[in-house]
C-alpha cells in the first residue's frame, strides 16, 4: 500500500486569472501540478510548461499503416489471390484502387488518432479520480497541485492563498 | 483570422459561462413538452411505416419498387445520395471551418455533425435494400477471408468504393462528433441531480475533467481530425458521383460529376440544417447561440453552392453538344423537354432560381422567407438526383429498350419513412445531447466572469 | 413414372418419421449400420467416463443412484439422438444397376415427329422430354422449328390437362371402357350417316386409315375443318385441272417472288416450310449473290412484309385487282399459258388502279421482274379476302404463264396438308340442324369457339351422343356428352405425310403420364382392335415397303424420324375454259371506309394454344405485344380519331412517350361490335383496322381464358360462300377506357442512330462496298483503350456468333427455343406493361421511312459477350466475371442484385428476378405437378433478386469440351437458338478457329458489331441487311 497522497485545489474564475496562477505555479517548480478548465484556455500549456503533443507522429504512423493495408488488401487479392479477367481490365488496375487507398488511409488515421488521444495520452476512461468541484465543466478554473505528504498542504494552501485562489480546499487522492 | 461572412457577436445577450450551461442543459433536464412528444411521436410512426415497408419489400422482392428494365436505380439510390448528400454539411463545418478558424461555427457545428450522422444512417439503409437480396449484400460486400476460396470482391467496382466511402464517413463522422461531445457530456454530468444521469453522462464523458493536460491533446487530436475530415469529406460524393461517371451510361458518363456532386452536397447540406436550426433555435430558445448571424451566414453560402450548382446544369449542357457524342445531346434534350421535363424544371427551378433571393440581405435575414426557400432546395436536390438517375437509364443506347419509369406507391412510402427516421434522431438528440457545443462556444465569448465568492 | 416416385417419396417420408418415433435399436438393418451404432455407442461411452471423472473427481468412483439414474439419462438421451439424425437407410432403393442405355445427367435424343407432321428430335432427361428440336434430317423443316411446336412442349406436362374421361353433365370422371360401350351401343343403333366424325387437318396415312375403317364399320361419315380455314388453293386447282392437291411452292427455285397478302413466312399454310427454302436465296454473306427478289402487297403488316424488298400495303378489297393488274401487265408479253392469259387480256392495269385506288408503280415493276424471270418465279396470294376463290385461280394463272407451274410450284411432290378434300363443315351443321346426326366425334377443332355465329353450339344439343378428344376442356368439349382426354403426339404411336412420299414415323418418348387415348387408339378401340398401336402402324408400312428388309428399314425409320420415297404425282394440265364464266359475272368496285383485317397471331394461331404460357408470353413479331389482341391501325388514322400514339408517332421521333395506355375502341361489322385498344403501327393502309384471331377464349384454362376479345364473330361468308376474314366494312369509335397492353418494346424509331445500331443496304450499295475494303457505307469511329487489353489472351477457344440479318425473318422460334432450354420464367401482363420481360433473347425491330410503307428490320439481340464487358467491372461481388474461352459467365448465386450490370450493358440483356418468377406460370398460376419436369437440369433456375441473361447456352458448350484447350468440330456446338433457326440466320462458334464458319463471317468487312463506338469488343457480328431494290427508295 503506498501511502495516501494530497491534492491542493485552488479556484479561480477567470482564466486570466488561472494562466497567471498556472505561470507562478511553473517558477515554483511544484512536481506535479495541473490546471482544470470548463474549455482550453488559450496560452495555458506555455504558462504550464507542456510541451507540444506528439500525437501527430501517431496519426502519421496509423495513416501509413492504412494505406499498406489497403494496398496490400487490393493487389494481393486481384493480383495474387484470385486474378480473373475482368471487363478486359488489367489485373494491376491501379487507378480504380486510388478510392479506397485514400478511404482507408483516412479510417485508419482518424479512429488511431481519437483512441490514442483518449486513452493514452488522457489516460481516460478512468472513473476513479477525483473531481475536485462540480463547476469546473461549468465556469471554475482549478489549480491543483499534488503533494506527497500531509504536512506539505499548509505550506501550498498558504501559496495558492498568496497567488489570489478565490478558494482553496483539498483533497485525498492523486492529480 | 477573421471571421468571413459574419460580422456580429457570436453570442448575443451577454452571456456568462453559467449561463451557457444553463440555456443549453435546460431542455435535457426537463421534461419533455408536448410539442416534442408530438413531433417525435409522428415521426416515429412515420419511421416505422418505412420500416414495415421494407420488411413488406424484403418479403415480397425488389419489384415492389417502381424500377423496371432499363432503369435499374429508381427511388432508392436517389434517396440514397440524396441523404448522402445532406449529410455533408456538418463534417464542412465542424472540420472546413475550423481549419479556416471560422469561431461562428460553434453555435451551430454540434447540430450540424449530429444531422451528418443521422442522414447518413438513412442513407445507409437504401443501397443495402436497393439490392435484391439484401440479406446476402449485408456483408458479401465486405472482403471477408471465406472457405468458398478465394472468393473476393471487385475493388475495381464503384459500389465497392461507396461501401468503403461511406462506412468511412460514417465513422469518423461519429468519432468527430463524439470527440467533440466529451467534455460537454461532463458538463452535462456534473450538474446532473439524478443519480443514474450522474452514471450515464459519467460514463459517455469517459471520466473528463477538463484537466489542461488533456485539453492540448485533445486540441491536437481534434485539429487531426478536422485536417482529415476535409478531403473525407470532398472524397465521399467525390465517390458517390462515379457510380455514375465510372459507367457508360449516357448523361452520366462525365468528368464533371465530382465537383457538380460535392457543389450540390453541401448546398442541400446547409439547406437541411438551416430548415433544422430555424425550428431548433425556437423551440429550445437558443436564439443568442444560433444568431439571425449564423443563419444568414448558412444563406450565403447556400447561394453560392446553388450557383455552382447552376454553372454545373449549364456545363453539362455546353459539353454535351459540345462533345458531339449523340448519345449525349440526346440525353441532354430528353432531360430538357422529354417526358421527365417535370422534374427537371422542377430542379432547375428549386436549385438555381430560388437561391437567388438571398442575394438581398434583408430576405438573408428574413426567419420564414429561409425556412421556405430551404425546403425548395431540398425538394430541388432530390429532383436532381432524379434527373440523373432515372433520365439516363430510361433512354439510353438501343431505343428498342426504352422505358418510360414511375415511382411506385411502395417508393413514395418508403422514402417518407426515411424522414421519419432522421426527424425521430433528430428529435433525440435535442433531448438528451447538449445541442450546443458548450465547451467552444465558452473559449468564444468574451471573459466578463461574474463576481463568485464561495 | 411420375406417380410410383411419388409413392416412393412419402414412403421415405413415412419411414423418417417412424424413425424419430421408434426405438432406436429396431432400425438396425444392416452390420454397416451396426457398425455406426457402435462408434455412436462408444461416443456415449466416452462421454460417461468424462462425466464420471469431472463428477466423481481424481479419487475413486462412487456413484450414488440418483448420478446413475442422470448418467443412463443422458447416454440414452445421445443414443437417441446419435439415432435420430441418420438417414432411415431400410427404404431406400440403391442404384445397383444401371438402366440399359441410360446414364443419369446424359441426355437421350430421340427422332419423332410432332402433330403437325414436322420432324422433331427429342431431349429426355432421365426418361423425361425436356427439349423438342428440329430434326435436320427431316425432309421438309430441315432442322428448324417454329415456336408453336416448341412451345407445345408444355401441352405434355400441362397440369390443366385432361387426365380421364368425363361425363361433363356430372362432371365426374369414368373410364375408358364406359365410353367405348357407350359408343358401342350409340353406334350399333345408328342408322347410316348418322355416325359422324369432325375433325381437323390428318396428316397421318394410319390414323386416316383406322378412321375410314371405323366408319365403314359404323356407317358415319368424316368432316374436316380448320378452325382457322385455310385459302381454297385446293379447291381452286381442282376447278381448273380436277385433281384435288396443293402443289409444293418452291421458293428456293424462285428469283422473284410475288405475294399478295399470303404471310407465307409467318402465318400462311406451312411457314416453317416457305421461310427454310425462302431463307435459302438470302445467303447473300455467305458468299451466294443470287439473292431472290420478294415483292409483297398485303393488308397487314406481316413477317413477309418486313421480309420483302418492296412492300406495298393495300386493302383487302385490292387484292384481286392487284393480282389482275399484275397479270395484265404481263400477258402483254410472250405467255407460257395462252388460255391462262385470256383471264387478264380484259383487264387493263390503269383501269383497276383507278377503279381501286391503288398506285401502279410497284405493280409494273413487280410485272416487270416477273415476266423477266419467267420459270423462276412465284406468286402466292392468300388472306381469305372478298373473292378468295378468284384470287386462287387468278394468282394460279398467272404463275401458269410464267410458266412456273412444274417449276416453282411443284405437283410432283405435293403437299399434303390434310384439308385437300376442302372444308366440308358446312355440310355436317345442316345435317346436324336437320337432327340426322345421332352420334359426334370431334377432335382437334374447336367449333364453338371459332365459328361465327352460334349455329353449331345450338345444333349440338339436336345430338344424342357428343365425344370431343382435346389435351384440355375447350368450349366445344364443355358442351359434349364426354369430354375425353387426347395422348400428347411424344406418348403416342403414329406416322406423319406431310408432303407426297415424305414419311416420318411418330415414335412415343413417354408412357402417357395420363389416362390418354390418341385420336387413332380412340377409333381403333370403338373399332373393337386394341393393343399396342404400334403394330398397326408398322403393319401398315410393312404392307408398303414389302421388298427389302422390313425390319431394318423400320429401325432406320426410327433412328431417322424421316424417310423419303419418290411420288407417282405427275403435274395436271389445266382447262382454264372451267373457271372463265366466275370471272365474267365478277364485278371489283371501289370500297369507301375502313375495311376489316382478321389474321391469325404467331404465337396464337386459331387459339387453341391459348393456355400456353410461352405463347401467349411470345412477343407478336411485328407489335410486340403479348398476351393480349388488339386493334391495329395505321399513324394516320390515329391521328385522324385523336387516338393515343405513343408506341409509334412519326411525328416527334426524338422524345420518349411517358404514357402508353392506349384508348379503347369500339369497333363494329354489320351489326356486331367489340371493344379493343388500339395499337397505332406502321405498315397498315390508313383504311385498315387489323385484329388477331385466337383470343378471348372462354373455356381455355387459367392462363387462356378470357385474355384478349373473340373475333371470330366477324368472319362472314362471301360471295363464293368462301370465309371471308378480310375486307368486311368496319367502323371504330373511340370510348372513354383506355388500357395499357403489355408490350415488350415500346420505342421503334431508330433515332439516327443507323451507323451504331444496325446497318441495312440496297443491293446496289452493297455491290459498291464489295470492291473496297472499308466498313461499306457506314463510318465507324475508330476507338482506343487507355489500357493494352493485350493482357488477357483466349488460348483455347474464343466463342462467338454471328447473325444474318438478311436471313431472319423474325419469326421467334429463337426465342422459344431459348425459353425451354434456358429454363426462362414466363412473367405474365402486368410485369411486362411494367417493362419486366425476362426473355434472353429478344428481337428487336426498327421500322424507318413513311408510315404506310416502313423499312422494317428485326435484329436479334443477345448479350454480346463482351471482350471488355461494361457489365463486368462494375459488379460489386464479382458475380459477372469474364472465362478463359471468352464468355461472359454469370453466377447467380453469388449475386446480390445491384442491378449496376444492367445499368451498364448498353445492350439492355440483362433480365432481373424482381419477384420470384420461377415458382409461377406468368407470375399468375403456381406451378404444380408434373410442371417441375419440363425444367432442364442443365441450367440452374433462377431465385428472386439475380441478374440472368444469355450465356451462349454454355451447358451445351461444356458438355462439348469439358477442357477448354481442345478443338471441337465445327458446328458440333449449335446454341438453343441457333438450332431451332428455319432460316438458318444465327451461326456459333469457335472465333480462333480460322476454318469455323462463324470466324469466316467474322471477317465480312461488311458485318458490323452493335454499338462499336463503346469499345465494348462484342463477339457477336451482325451481317446487314439487304434489301433487293434497284434502287435506295
Amino acid at each position: 500500500m503506498a501511502k495516501p497522497r494530497f491534492c491542493v485545489v485552488g479556484y479561480y474564475f477567470q482564466p486570466g486569472e488561472i494562466l497567471v496562477a498556472a505561470e507562478k505555479a511553473r517558477l515554483r517548480n511544484f512536481k506535479n501540478f495541473d490546471t482544470f478548465t470548463p474549455f482550453p484556455v488559450h496560452g495555458i500549456e506555455k504558462a504550464q510548461g507542456l510541451k507540444r503533443s506528439s500525437l501527430p507522429y501517431v496519426s502519421f504512423v496509423a495513416g501509413c499503416a492504412g494505406l499498406m493495408a489497403a494496398v496490400g488488401l487490393q493487389v494481393w487479392t486481384h493480383l495474387y489471390s484470385w486474378p480473373m479477367n475482368i471487363g478486359g481490365k488489367p489485373l494491376a488496375a491501379i487507378p480504380a484502387y486510388v478510392p479506397i487507398f485514400f478511404e482507408l488511409t483516412v479510417l485508419f488515421a482518424g479512429v488511431t488518432t481519437v483512441v490514442v488521444m483518449f486513452t493514452h495520452y488522457c489516460g481516460l476512461p478512468n472513473f476513479s479520480k477525483p473531481i475536485f468541484h462540480p463547476d469546473i465543466t461549468n465556469d471554475r478554473f482549478a489549480l491543483a497541485i499534488e503533494v506527497d505528504n500531509e504536512d506539505q498542504i499548509e505550506p501550498v494552501k498558504k501559496f495558492l492563498n498568496e497567488i489570489h485562489a478565490q478558494e482553496v480546499h483539498h483533497v485525498e487522492g492523486r492529480l | 483570422m477573421k471571421n468571413l461572412l459574419y460580422e456580429e457577436p457570436l453570442v448575443e445577450g451577454s452571456k456568462t459561462y453559467a449561463d451557457v450551461n444553463n440555456d443549453v442543459c435546460k431542455p435535457l433536464e426537463s421534461f419533455p413538452t408536448k410539442l416534442w412528444l408530438g413531433a417525435f411521436g409522428i415521426a416515429n410512426l412515420i419511421m416505422f411505416m418505412g420500416f414495415g415497408m421494407i420488411g413488406y419489400m424484403i418479403y415480397e422482392g425488389a419489384g415492389m419498387s417502381g424500377i423496371r428494365s432499363p432503369v435499374g436505380w429508381g427511388m432508392m439510390i436517389i434517396t440514397f445520395v440524396f441523404w448522402i448528400g445532406i449529410g455533408h454539411a456538418g463534417t464542412l463545418i465542424s472540420a472546413i471551418l475550423f481549419l479556416f478558424k471560422q469561431k461562428w461555427r460553434t453555435g451551430i457545428n454540434r447540430s450540424a455533425e449530429a444531422m451528418t450522422i443521422f442522414a447518413v444512417m438513412c442513407a445507409g439503409i437504401f443501397p443495402l435494400i436497393h439490392t435484391g437480396r439484401p440479406w446476402y449484400s449485408a456483408y458479401w460486400l465486405f472482403p471477408y477471408p471465406n472457405q468458398m476460396g478465394p472468393l473476393w470482391v471487385n475493388f475495381r467496382s464503384p459500389l465497392l468504393w461507396d461501401v468503403v466511402a461511406v462506412s468511412t464517413y460514417f465513422t469518423i463522422s461519429l468519432v468527430f462528433w463524439y470527440t467533440g461531445l466529451v467534455p460537454d457530456f461532463a458538463s452535462v454530468r456534473d450538474r446532473a441531480k439524478n443519480f443514474f444521469r450522474k452514471k450515464i453522462y459519467g460514463l459517455l464523458s469517459l471520466g473528463w475533467r477538463g484537466s489542461s493536460k488533456a485539453w492540448s491533446h485533445y486540441e491536437i487530436a481534434y485539429m487531426i481530425l478536422a485536417g482529415l475530415s476535409t478531403p473525407l469529406v470532398l472524397s465521399v460524393h467525390t465517390i458517390v458521383s462515379f457510380d455514375f461517371a465510372v459507367s457508360i451510361v449516357p448523361g452520366w458518363h462525365t468528368t464533371i460529376f465530382p465537383p457538380y456532386f460535392v457543389a450540390g452536397a453541401i448546398f442541400s447540406g446547409f439547406a437541411m440544417v438551416v430548415t433544422l436550426l430555424v425550428v431548433a433555435r425556437e423551440v429550445f430558445n437558443l436564439k443568442d447561440y444560433i444568431t439571425l448571424g449564423h443563419l444568414e451566414a448558412m444563406n450565403k453560402i447556400i447561394l453560392a453552392t446553388g450557383m455552382l450548382v447552376g454553372l454545373a446544369y449549364a456545363t453539362e449542357f455546353f459539353v454535351a453538344w459540345y462533345s458531339g457524342v449523340s448519345y449525349e445531346r440526346f440525353i441532354f434534350i430528353q432531360r430538357a423537354m422529354g417526358p421527365y421535363a417535370w422534374s427537371y424544371w422542377i430542379m432547375v427551378g428549386c436549385n438555381v432560381l430560388t437561391p437567388q433571393f438571398f442575394w438581398f440581405k434583408s430576405l438573408r435575414r428574413n426567419i420564414p422567407l429561409m425556412f421556405v426557400l430551404s425546403l425548395f432546395v431540398n425538394v430541388g436536390m432530390w429532383f436532381e438526383r432524379f434527373v440523373i438517375v432515372v433520365t439516363s437509364l430510361a433512354t439510353d443506347y438501343l431505343p428498342s429498350s426504352w422505358n418510360y419509369f414511375r415511382l411506385s406507391w411502395w417508393d413514395t412510402a418508403t422514402l417518407i419513412g426515411s424522414f421519419g427516421m432522421f426527424f425521430s434522431l433528430f428529435l433525440l438528440f435535442c433531448r438528451f445531447v447538449p445541442t450546443i457545443a458548450m465547451a467552444e462556444v465558452k473559449a468564444v465569448i468574451p471573459t466578463k466572469g461574474s463576481e463568485h465568492h464561495g | 413414372m411420375s406417380v410410383d416416385l411419388i409413392e416412393q417419396l412419402d414412403i421415405l417420408r413415412r419411414s423418417e418419421e417412424a424413425a424419430v418415433t421408434t426405438e432406436p435399436r429396431k432400425l438396425w438393418q444392416s452390420i454397416d449400420e451396426l457398425g455406426a451404432d457402435f462408434n455412436s455407442l462408444k461416443a456415449v461411452r466416452g462421454q460417461e467416463l468424462a462425466v464420471q471423472q469431472e463428477e466423481a473427481g481424481p479419487t475413486t468412483m462412487d456413484l450414488s443412484r440418483r448420478k446413475f439414474l442422470q448418467f443412463s439419462a443422458a447416454a440414452s438421451a445421445l443414443v437417441a439422438t446419435t439415432a435420430c439424425t441418420r438417414r432411415p437407410v431400410d427404404h431406400l432403393v440403391p442404384y445397383v444397376k444401371k438402366p440399359e442405355g441410360l446414364t443419369y445427367g446424359v441426355p437421350m435424343w430421340y427422332a419423332t415427329t410432332a402433330s403437325n407432321g414436322f420432324g422433331v428430335l427429342v431431349k429426355t432427361m432421365a426418361g423425361k422430354p425436356i427439349k423438342l428440336e428440329g430434326n435436320p434430317d427431316h425432309p421438309v423443316n430441315q432442322g428448324g422449328l417454329d415456336a408453336a411446336t416448341q412451345a407445345s412442349l408444355f401441352d405434355l406436362y400441362n397440369p390443366e390437362r385432361l387426365k380421364t374421361p368425363i361425363e361433363v353433365k356430372s362432371g365426374k370422371s369414368i373410364q375408358w371402357a364406359e365410353v367405348d360401350a357407350a359408343v358401342k351401343a350409340a353406334t350399333s343403333e345408328a342408322q347410316v350417316e348418322s355416325v359422324r366424325v369432325l375433325t381437323g387437318p390428318v396428316v397421318s396415312p394410319s390414323t386416316t386409315t383406322s378412321m375410314n375403317s371405323f366408319l365403314s364399320s359404323s356407317k358415319g361419315t368424316w368432316h374436316k375443318t380448320q378452325d382457322l380455314p385455310d385459302d381454297p388453293i385446293a379447291e381452286a386447282i381442282n376447278l381448273v385441272s380436277g385433281q384435288k392437291s396443293i402443289p409444293t411452292f418452291r421458293f428456293e427455285k424462285a428469283d422473284v417472288v410475288v405475294s399478295v397478302d399470303a404471310d407465307f413466312l409467318g402465318t400462311w399454310i406451312r411457314p416453317l416450310e416457305f421461310t427454310k427454302s425462302f431463307s435459302k436465296r438470302r445467303k447473300l454473306h455467305r458468299g451466294d449473290a443470287n439473292v431472290n427478289r420478294l415483292y409483297v402487297f398485303e393488308s397487314l403488316h406481316s413477317l413477309t412484309g418486313i421480309a420483302a424488298d418492296h412492300r406495298m400495303s393495300i386493302k383487302p378489297s385490292q387484292q384481286l385487282g392487284i393480282i389482275l393488274a399484275i397479270g395484265s401487265e404481263v400477258s402483254k408479253s410472250r405467255s407460257a399459258d395462252a388460255g391462262a392469259s385470256s383471264f387478264f387480256t380484259k383487264y387493263s392495269a390503269e383501269k383497276l388502279s383507278a377503279e381501286l385506288g391503288f398506285s401502279l408503280d410497284l405493280v409494273k415493276r413487280a410485272a416487270a421482274d416477273l415476266s423477266a424471270a419467267r420459270g423462276k418465279s412465284l406468286v402466292v396470294a392468300g388472306g381469305h379476302g372478298p373473292h378468295a376463290l378468284e384470287l386462287q385461280i387468278a394468282s394460279l394463272a398467272l404463275n401458269s404463264i410464267l410458266g412456273n407451274i412444274g417449276s416453282t410450284l411443284d405437283f410432283e411432290s405435293p403437299m399434303k396438308t390434310g384439308m385437300e378434300q376442302g372444308n366440308d363443315f358446312e355440310s355436317l351443321l345442316s345435317d346436324m340442324e336437320a337432327g340426322k346426326v345421332s352420334v359426334l366425334f370431334i377432335q382437334g377443332v374447336n367449333p364453338v369457339y371459332s365459328s361465327a355465329n352460334t349455329r353449331f353450339k345450338d345444333a349440338l344439343s339436336k345430338v344424342k351422343l357428343v365425344l370431343s378428344l382435346s389435351h384440355e376442356l375447350n368450349e366445344t368439349a364443355s358442351l359434349s356428352t364426354y369430354a375425353l382426354p387426347e395422348s400428347h403426339y411424344l406418348e403416342a404411336w403414329g406416322d406423319s405425310e406431310i408432303r407426297e412420299g415424305h414419311v416420318s414415323i411418330q415414335q412415343p418418348v413417354i408412357e402417357p403420364l395420363y389416362n390418354t387415348r390418341s385420336l387413332a387408339e380412340v377409333v381403333e378401340a370403338w373399332d373393337g382392335r386394341t393393343g399396342n398401336y404400334r403394330d398397326i402402324v408398322s403393319s401398315r408400312w410393312q404392307k408398303i415397303y414389302s421388298r427389302g428388309d422390313f425390319r431394318s428399314w423400320w429401325m432406320d425409320q426410327l433412328k431417322t424420324g424421316a424417310h423419303s420415297t419418290g411420288s407417282s404425282r405427275k403435274t395436271p394440265a389445266f382447262r382454264w375454259a372451267a373457271v372463265t364464266p366466275a370471272f365474267e359475272k365478277l364485278n371489283l368496285q371501289k370500297s369507301s371506309g375502313l375495311e376489316l383485317v382478321l389474321y391469325s397471331s404467331v404465337g396464337l394461331g386459331d387459339g387453341s394454344r391459348a393456355n400456353n404460357p410461352y405463347l401467349q408470353e411470345l412477343p407478336d413479331p411485328v407489335t410486340k405485344v403479348t398476351w393480349d389482341n388488339f386493334a391495329g391501325i395505321s399513324p394516320v388514322l390515329a391521328a385522324k380519331m385523336g387516338l393515343n400514339r405513343s408506341h409509334y408517332s412519326d411525328e416527334t421521333p426524338n422524345i420518349l412517350a411517358s404514357d402508353f395506355a392506349s384508348d379503347v375502341v369500339e369497333v363494329s361489322v354489320n351489326g356486331k361490335s367489340v371493344k379493343l385498344p388500339v395499337f397505332v403501327q406502321p405498315g397498315l393502309d390508313e383504311n385498315v383496322v387489323a385484329i388477331a384471331l385466337g383470343y378471348g377464349r372462354k373455356v381455355a384454362g387459367s392462363l387462356g381464358t378470357d385474355r384478349g376479345q373473340d373475333a371470330n364473330l366477324f368472319a362472314v361468308r362471301n360471295s363464293s360462300n368462301k370465309l371471308q376474314l378480310r375486307g368486311q366494312s368496319a367502323t371504330i369509335k373511340k370510348t372513354s377506357d383506355r388500357y395499357e397492353l403489355a408490350c415488350t418494346q415500346k420505342q421503334f424509331g431508330l433515332q439516327g442512330r443507323d451507323s451504331d445500331i444496325l446497318h441495312t443496304y440496297t443491293l446496289k450499295e452493297f455491290e459498291k462496298t464489295q470492291g473496297d475494303h472499308g466498313h461499306g457505307k457506314y463510318h465507324i469511329h475508330p476507338t482506343f483503350s487507355i489500357y493494352d487489353s493485350k493482357e488477357f489472351v483466349y488460348p483455347g477457344h474464343k466463342w462467338g456468333m454471328a447473325v444474318d440479318l438478311n436471313s431472319c425473318t423474325g419469326c421467334n422460334a429463337c426465342v422459344v427455343a431459348c425459353y425451354t432450354e434456358n429454363n426462362v420464367s414466363t412473367v405474365g401482363p402486368d410485369q411486362i406493361a411494367k417493362g419486366r420481360h425476362q426473355a434472353w433473347l429478344r428481337l428487336d425491330l426498327y421500322h424507318s421511312g413513311d408510315a404506310a410503307n416502313p423499312d422494317s428490320t428485326f435484329e436479334p439481340m443477345m448479350c454480346q459477350h463482351c471482350d471488355l464487358a461494361p457489365c463486368e467491372t462494375v459488379c460489386p461481388v464479382l458475380a459477372t466475371v469474364h472465362s478463359t474461352d471468352g464468355l461472359n459467365d454469370m453466377s447467380y448465386n453469388r449475386c446480390v442484385g445491384t442491378r449496376y450490370c444492367a445499368n451498364n450493358c448498353p445492350y439492355k440483356v440483362r433480365r432481373f428476378n424482381w419477384f420470384q418468377y420461377s415458382d409461377k406460370l406468368g407470375y399468375q398460376v403456381e406451378k404444380t405437378d408434373p410442371l417441375p419436369m419440363l425444367i432442364n437440369p442443365d441450367v440452374s433456375v433462377r431465385t428472386r433478386g439475380v441478374m440472368e441473361k444469355c450465356t451462349f447456352c454454355v451447358q451445351r458448350i461444356r458438355s462439348e469440351t469439358s477442357d477448354r484447350m481442345t478443338r471441337v468440330k465445327d458446328g458440333s456446338i449449335k446454341t438453343a437458338c441457333q438450332q431451332s433457326c428455319p432460316a438458318d440466320a444465327i451461326v456459333f462458334g469457335d472465333l480462333n478457329d480460322p476454318e469455323s464458319e462463324v470466324s469466316q463471317l467474322a471477317k465480312v468487312t461488311t458485318g458490323f458489331k452493335v454499338l462499336e463506338i463503346l469499345n465494348t469488343k462484342p463477339n457477336v457480328t451482325y451481317l446487314p441487311r439487304v434489301r433487293n431494290k434497284e434502287s435506295s427508295v
